[in-house]
Parts: C-alpha cells; structure tokens; sequence
C-alpha cells in the first residue's frame, strides 16, 4: 500500500501555495485585470491548490497543518493590506483617494474570495472545531482594522466634502460615493454600525451646519414664498440623494435635520414676515405659494409654536378680520343714515361669499385639514354673532332666506336657490342664539304661507329638510307643522264641500266658503277681533262649526278675521268689479250696502261700532279703501291720513278699467316677539337643569353649569341668567342646596 | 284631647318606674292648666295669632315688635304656620317643654332657653330659618325687603358683621322681596366669608345667589378709593 507522501509545511507552502496560487493572485491585483480573462484561476491551476490545502489539513499529526494554514491564511492577506494597499491610499487624498480606495476595495473582495476559495477546507471543520472567525469574515476584519480604521477619517472628509459640492450645483460623481458608501455597509458586518458610526452622523451634523448656513442667507435675502421655494427644492434634492447613493435608513434622519434647519427653525420668522408671510399671502390670494407653505410646515411636528398650529392661528386671524371688515362696514353704512330695516342682503351675501372663498382655501390649499376647518369655524363665530345696528344677524339671516323663498323675491334659478339656502344653513350653524333665527323663520314662513306668497312649496321643505338635519327635528317641528296644515287644507276643504252638499239645510247661501284650519301651537299667536259679522258670513261660520264639531268633538276653533282673503262683487253704475281683499276689507265694505235703497255716509265712529274692529285695524282698513290706488270709498275730508273725524261713503265716481282689482292693505308689523324667545328660553333651562338634577341626584355649581350649557344646543346663556333659574327651582323646592357640601345642590324628589 | 294628654304623661310615668334605677321623674306636667293657658290668650278657636302672642308678650313682660325671644319661643313650641301658633302645636310644645304655668313660661322665654346667642351654629341655622318662615305675612313665600330690613337685625342676633351695609346694599338695590334662599344664604355668607379682608370663603362662580354676588360686587366696587 503506497501511503501519499506526506507534504511538508514549508514545502508545501512556498512551493505550492504561495508560488502557485498567491504571488500569481497578488501579482494579477498588483497589474490590474485582465477584462478578457473571466476567472483569475482556471479550474485546474485552482484544484491544485485547493487539493496541495487539503491535504496539508487531513496529514495526520503531527503533520496536521491546519492551524499554521489558517494564520498564514491572516498573515498573508495582512501583509498586503499593509504593505501594498495601505501605502497606496497613504499618499492620496480627496476625490483620488476615494477613486483609490475603490480600486483596492473591489481587490479585496476579490483577494478574499479566492483566498477562501483555496483554503475552504479550513472552513469546513477547523473553523468550526475552534470557533474561530470563517476565513471570509477574517479578510473582512483585517481589512477593517489595517486599511478602513486608517483611511475613514480621510474617506469621509472627502465624502461629505463631494456631498457639499453637489448641494451647491457641482456635479460630481456619484458612483464614487455609492461605491464607499457599499464599503461603509460592508464594513459593519452584518449591522449598519460603521456607516452611522463613522460617517452618517457626520453627515447628519455637516448637513445641519450647511443648512443653518443657507437657510440664514435665505432669510436675509428672500421673501417668504421664494424662501420656501427653495427650501421645497433642497429638501427633494436631499431625498433623491439618498435614493441615488446614500443607505435608505439615511433618509428620514436626513429629512428632520434639514426639516429642522430650513423649516423648524425659520418657522415664525416666516410666517409672520411683513408683506410676505401667511397673512399677506391670504390676503393677496396667493393659492400655490399657500398650498407650499402647508405642504411644507405640514412635515414638522405639531406643537403649539411649530408646525400647522401656528399657521392655523394666522389663518384664524385674517377671516376674522375680513369678517370684521365686512361687519364695520355695515355699521359704518348704519351711521352715515342707512335705513336700519331686517332686511340687508348685500351684507348676507358679503358673508357668504366670505365663507365660500375660505372654504375652498381650506379644502384645496389645506388639504381640508381639521386644524384648518377648525380655525374657519373659530373665525366665523367670532363674528357672526356680532350684531349691529337694530336688526340681529339672525334676523338678517332669516330674511335673506325668506326673499329667497318668497315669490317676487329675488329671481333665481333652482340651483341657486339651493345653492344660497344651503350655504346659509352654513353660516347659521355659527350662530349661537339659533333658537331667535328659528323664531323668526317661523314668523316669515307663517307670513309667506298665509298671504300665499311662498314661490314654492318644494323649496320651503327643502330649506326645513336642512335646518333639521342640522339641528334635529325638534328643532323644525313646528316650521312642519305649518307645511302640513296647509297640505292637508284641500283635503278637508272638499270634505266640507261634499257635507255641505249632502243636506240642503246646511247652506253657505251664495257664499263661496272655504276654510283653512290652522294647529295652534305650530303657528305664530295672532290677534283675535271679535268682529261684528254680516250674516251671511256668520251662517257660513255656523255651518262649518257644526260639521267640524262632528269630525273633532274634543277641538275647539277659533276664527281669526285678520286673516283670510275675500271676493266681493262691487257695483259702481253700470259696472261691476270682482274686488279681491282681506276679510277685514271685506266686511267694512259691506256695511256700506245702501240701506233701504239710500247710500250710506258713515262716520269712522258708526262704523266702528257696526264692525267692532279696533282702532289699529280698521284704520288700516279703511285706509286701503279710501286713500289707497283704488279708492273705492270717498274719504271725506280727502286727505292721504285717516283721522277719527273723517266720514266714509261709497265712491260713486270710482271706475277703474280692469275687471278684476286687487286692493292691498298694509299689514301689521307682526314681527317675531323676543318676549317669547326669552319665555322660551327660560323654560329650556329650567328643564335642563331638573332633567340633570333628576338623573345625578347631587352635583356641584359648577358642573351644574357645564353640564346645562352642553344641553342647551341653541342659545348660550350667561351663568348669571342659569343661576337665577336654579334660585328659582330652589324656591320652588325642585332642588335643594347640599347642606353640607358648598356650592352643590341636590335634587328633590 | 286632655284625657290623651294625661294618658301619655301618666305613660311616660309609669314605664319609667317599670326600668332600673333612673334619676326621678320631674313632676308631672298636667295638661288642663296648658289648654287654660291656651285659651286665655288665644283669640280664636283654634290658633293664637299675632294678638294673642302679643297679649302673652305682655303677661312674660317682652316687647313683641323688637325682642327676639318671642320668634326663639316659637320655635321652640314648633309653630309651623307665619304668625301663628295652632292649638295643637300649642299643646304638643307646651307639654313637652313641661310648661303649665306662667311663671314656668315666664322663666322659660326670660331665660337661657329662650337666647339664641346660645344656640350653636347648626341650631342657630334652623332658628334664623324659622323667623323667616314665621314672619311671612299669609301665603306669600317672600318677605318685603322693608320687613326685612326690621327683621333682620332682631333675628341676626350679631353674628353678622355684614349687618348694616347688606341692609343698606338691600334697600338701595332693585329687589323688592326677598326669598327664603337668599334669607338662610346671608347667614351663610357672614359665618363662612365674615369679615376675611378679601373675600375668603366667597367664590364669585360660586353658588352663591345673584343678590350676594351683587352685594359682593358693591362692597369691592366701594372699597376702591
């Protein structure tokens, strides 16, 4: 049995593996590669010394080499990186040294490659026996300690120096610094340790001098939007950098050091910057330059200083000017002799208009975010609650409406009457005393409904529809109320038409009668007059109580004679005239039907006591009738004023040559009442504050207090008017005070 | 009703002697000499009003308008109605008061029990309540601030040192009556605030009623020079 001869150590190592494979590897790295060459070592020259290693590591001992090959293995990769490549390096610098560098690292790679080719058999089992590094990782190390830990100072200076030289416009080679930043990676063997270590922090820290630099200049010399201008185009530039040849775990280190410099810092000077800054901006309307602006704040935290909190304040600031403005102007406009009436549309319009154009503002340049919405809302109700002149803006408000709806108002399309209701709707929600505007809507409506003046039913629901889903339907109950009274009116009204014809002894003689009854507690209160009626129309009025008190035996009615409208046939000569007029009209002119064949000449008294109309009615009545545009009665004297002397005929003169006429009257001013808003109110206290009481038994002043105004959604009342109310449930024995707990109450079953 | 009365004494009479040893039982209190007392002075059937107490003013030797120990007497009895004292309540209070003569009565309201400036600050409470609650003329629940403005100083008793100018603060402001919580709150006030120089004990978002907030407000308003 032939045994292989055993290789000696010296032997083998300097004839076989040094001479062969070694020398032959560093010579190739020392001449620089052959491109056209593929593998640096064919396969047979590699077997060889692969083969010459194995052996040398499975001899027997004391012939075992491994131990010896596993150091020279070090030894051998330490030797050149000390004495070739450091050297190297040694005598460059900058730009050169980095290109150097490159070179001798892509050498390495390939040195530490083939020397683990050669001797991979340690790494199969004397490695691991010893637990001692691979062989790869052990070119690693010795690279990092003999070459890296000597050049990185220099490495990086050159590094950040290139970095710089691209912030500022150069142009610089950018596979230079990937290729080092590879070798930074590499360098912290599994962790990114080395490239934060040794050069990201550096990075971080050059970075923020050079942006504390330029941001300093930009301030000095740029207005606020061109400053941001900037600052937008450095920070995408910093990102694409990383993209382009920095470590991705860089970027958002870099982004909130920059972030902080360019942005963070500057903020407040930027912001209020005269002439340039968040406020001019609004109010010259410049969109992108806003939209930039929150763009670019929006990336720093949000603290009452920083970020979008401070530019909401701004914000906040100029709508509450511009809303003010428009408000001092009204008052401006009162002053100098305005006529002071409810009726102001080109001031409800301003508002509108306001809101339309910062709504828009917040949703397209703000992102519709909710600091921003926030501060509208804030803005909005700042000053729409301040009144001036007689007229709340509530009032304002719901006459704006009502000249919408009304017919005759103002003409405008479908789409534009729901456009304005429903902004409208809007700039209600910033009113805090919303139970006076719906107070006063409902007047209007009533007034609109009656006199049939509504444009259009479809309208009316929709402008409730809104204010419910607004405010919930408690709220609309009464507006709806009123809607279905009327809708439910010609039902009843052919019902009555069908009884009446059903019996001959239920007559309304010649009369055309037809009823609207009205639900009291939806409708506004209106004056009763017990007037002296003609007994035609009092035998209508019999007849339609008999047939209601048989549908309704629990109901009462109450007719209300300042409503209502009539058609009275009217002979003057030879000419008859159909004259539409109120019931009031209507019944004074019929006591002017001659008596006994002769015309009548009635004093104001006589026909006072014929009618028994007070005073502030038949005036106006009469009036209508004897001073108006038609004057059907002859005014004696004639003058354009009713006086309680004159004396009232039929004008036998009167011609007119229409057929059908109109006479108007003046109606009362029935405006809304703020005596029963103030009842209204007082009630909704006082049971928001036995409600809470009920269900807490106990509770103290001033959560009493937090607790009624959180309820009360439609009025906010002063603490001094909740605190009469509890004075008087006290007195009432509703609640008691705690008598051993100071400003508490308890609740009284 | 007297048969009832004599009953419940003789009662009370005999389980104290059914029990251990107890200190012995005061002499009986009798009953008749009670509803004579009553009907001498009362002028009606069944209550005896301002008259009567006046006429029983007379006979202890007190001045009905201004000494407080005819509203301490009373309350004490337990009359519950203003200015008057039920036949019943009369009875009850007499007899557990064990008074059923003059000269026990005399004692009674001439003496300690019948000085408020005694009576601690809980029963003081109830006391200065009660001379609201008396002095209401018929079924008003508030008194005219004129009325109060004599009240107050009897029912007081001193223990305020807001005395004076609340009564002028009162007459001067635009309240006409005042109410039984605002009444029994002034006591509070002056034991709790007092005379603390600034304030102390007064919260302006307090409970406190509107009328102190006011008076509070014009006291600050008049310190300033």
């Amino acid at each position: 049995m032939l045994s292989p001869k055993i290789i000696a150590l010296e032997e083998g190592w300097n004839n076989e593996i040094k001479a062969k494979a070694i020398d032959v590897l560093e010579d190739m790295l020392n001449t620089g590669l052959d491109k056209n060459k593929p593998r640096l070592f064919d396969p047979k020259e590699y077997v060889q010394t692969y083969t010459t290693c194995y052996n040398m590591c499975t001899q027997r001992s004391p012939y075992n080499w491994s131990e010896q090959l596993y150091q020279r293995h070090g030894e051998t990769i330490c030797d050149y990186l000390s004495k070739t490549v450091l050297p190297a390096l040694k005598q460059k610098s900058g730009n050169a040294l980095l290109t150097e560098l490159t070179v001798r690292w892509s050498n390495h790679k390939i040195m530490n490659k083939w020397m683990r080719l050669f001797f991979m058999y340690l790494d199969r089992y004397y490695v691991k026996h010893h637990s001692l590094p691979t062989l790869d990782v052990a070119g690693l190390k010795h690279f990092k300690t003999l070459v890296y830990n000597e050049v990185k100072k220099d490495v990086v200076n050159a590094m950040i120096a290139l970095i710089d030289a691209e912030r500022d416009q150069a142009l610089i080679d950018r596979a230079l610094v990937k290729n080092t930043v590879e070798l930074l990676e590499a360098m912290g063997m599994g962790s990114l340790d080395a490239y934060v270590t040794d050069f990201e922090d550096q990075l971080l820290a050059s970075t923020k001098e050079y942006y504390a630099r330029k941001s300093q200049e930009w301030v000095e010399s740029d207005d606020a939007p061109a400053y941001l201008a900037k600052a937008e185009v450095a920070l995408e530039a910093e990102a694409a950098r990383v993209a382009h040849y920095l470590n991705g775990a860089s970027e958002p280190k870099l982004l909130r050091v920059c972030e902080h410099e360019i942005l963070e810092l500057r903020e407040t000077v930027l912001l209020e910057k005269e002439g340039s800054g968040c406020r001019a901006l609004l109010a010259n309307d410049r969109k992108a330059d806003l939209a930039r602006m929150y763009r670019l704040f929006g990336r720093v935290p949000n603290t009452p200083t920083h970020g979008l909190p401070p530019m909401a304040a701004l914000v906040r600031a100029h709508i509450e000017q511009m809303g003010n403005d428009i408000i001092d102007r009204r008052e401006a406009r009162l002053s100098e002799g305005a006529k002071d009436s409810n009726q102001d549309p080109a001031f409800v319009k301003e508002l509108l208009a306001l809101h339309d154009k910062y709504l828009a503002v917040v949703s397209e340049q703000f992102g519709g975010n909710a600091l921003f919405q926030k501060a509208l809302k804030e803005a909005f109700v700042e000053f729409a609650n301040r009144d001036v002149g007689k007229h709340t803006n509530a009032e304002l408000m719901s006459s704006f409406c009502d000249r919408i709806l009304k017919s005759g108002g103002e003409k405008l399309g479908d789409e534009d009457v729901e456009a304005f209701l429903e902004k409208t709707v809007q700039l209600f929600s910033y009113l805090t005393d919303k139970d006076l505007f719906a107070e006063i809507y409902r007047n209007q409506l009533a007034k609109r409904l009656l006199n049939q003046r509504s444009a259009s039913d479809d309208a009316e629901r929709l402008m409730i529809g809104k204010l419910k889903l607004r405010c919930g339907s408690q709220f609309t109950g009464k507006m709806e109320g009123m809607l279905n009274d009327l809708a439910i009116g010609h039902d009843h009204q052919a019902d009555f038409e069908s009884y009446v014809k059903a019996d001959s002894s239920r007559s309304t003689g010649k009369l055309d009668f037809s009823v609207q009854v009205l639900t009291t507690g939806y409708w506004p209160t209106f004056a009763s007059i017990d007037a002296h009626l003609p007994p035609e129309i009092v035998q209508c009025t019999k007849v339609f109580k008999d047939y209601y008190d048989e549908k309704n035996s629990k109901r009462r009615v109450t007719w209300m004679w300042s409503l209502g409208n009539a058609s009275v046939k009217a002979f003057f000569g030879k000419k008859a005239y159909d004259l539409q007029v109120a019931t009031l009209q209507a019944i004074v002119l019929l006591t002017f039907n001659p008596v006994d064949g002769a015309s009548q000449t009635l004093t104001y008294a006589q026909v006072a006591e014929r009618v028994n109309l007070p005073d502030e009615h038949l005036k106006r009545v009469l009036h209508s009738l004897a001073c108006g545009k038609y004057k059907v009665l002859a005014k004696t004297p004639m003058s354009s004023r009713v006086a309680l002397t004159d004396s009232f005929a039929v004008n036998t003169k009167f011609s007119c040559p229409m057929r059908k006429i109109r006479v108007p009257m003046a109606s009362l001013d029935e405006s809304h009442n703020p005596k029963r808003v103030e009842e209204d109110r007082t009630v909704a206290i006082e049971a928001a504050v036995v409600r809470i009481m009920k269900a807490r038994k106990a509770l103290s002043h001033q959560s009493l207090l937090a607790e009624v105004l959180s309820q009360l959604a439609f009025f906010r009342p002063n603490p001094k008017v909740i605190k009469r109310r509890i004075e008087a449930l006290i007195d009432r024995e509703y609640l008691e005070r705690d008598p051993e707990v100071a400003n508490a109450y308890r609740y009284l079953a | 009703m007297a048969a009832q009365l004599r009953a419940a004494a003789a009662r009370r009479l005999r389980s104290g002697s059914r029990s251990e040893r107890r200190p012995p039982e005061p002499p009986a209190v009798e009953p008749e000499k009670i509803i004579k007392m009553f009907e001498t002075y009362a002028e009606e059937e069944d209550c005896l009003g301002m008259e009567g107490l006046c006429g029983l003013c007379e006979a202890v030797g007190i001045d009905p308008e201004t000494d407080v120990r005819l509203l301490c007497f009373c309350w004490r009895v337990g009359a519950k109605k203003p200015s008057m004292i039920l036949r019943e309540e009369w009875n009850e209070g007499m007899c557990r008061l064990r008074l059923d003569s003059l000269d026990k009565l005399k004692k009674f309201v001439l003496g300690d029990s019948c000085d408020p400036t005694n009576l601690e600050q809980k029963q003081f409470r109830d006391f200065f309540k009660f001379t609201f609650l008396f002095s209401r003329e018929g079924t008003h629940r508030t008194i005219e601030k004129d009325l109060v403005a004599d009240l107050l100083p009897i029912a007081i008793c001193g223990r305020s040192c807001h005395e004076e100018t609340f009564l002028k603060f009162l007459e001067a402001s635009s309240t006409t009556r005042v109410t039984l919580d605002q009444w029994c709150s002034f006591l509070e006030f002056s034991v709790k605030v007092g005379a603390a120089p600034g304030f102390e004990g007064y919260e302006e978002d307090g409970a406190w009623p509107l009328l102190l907030d006011e008076y509070v407000e014009q006291l600050k308003a008049d310190a300033v020079p």
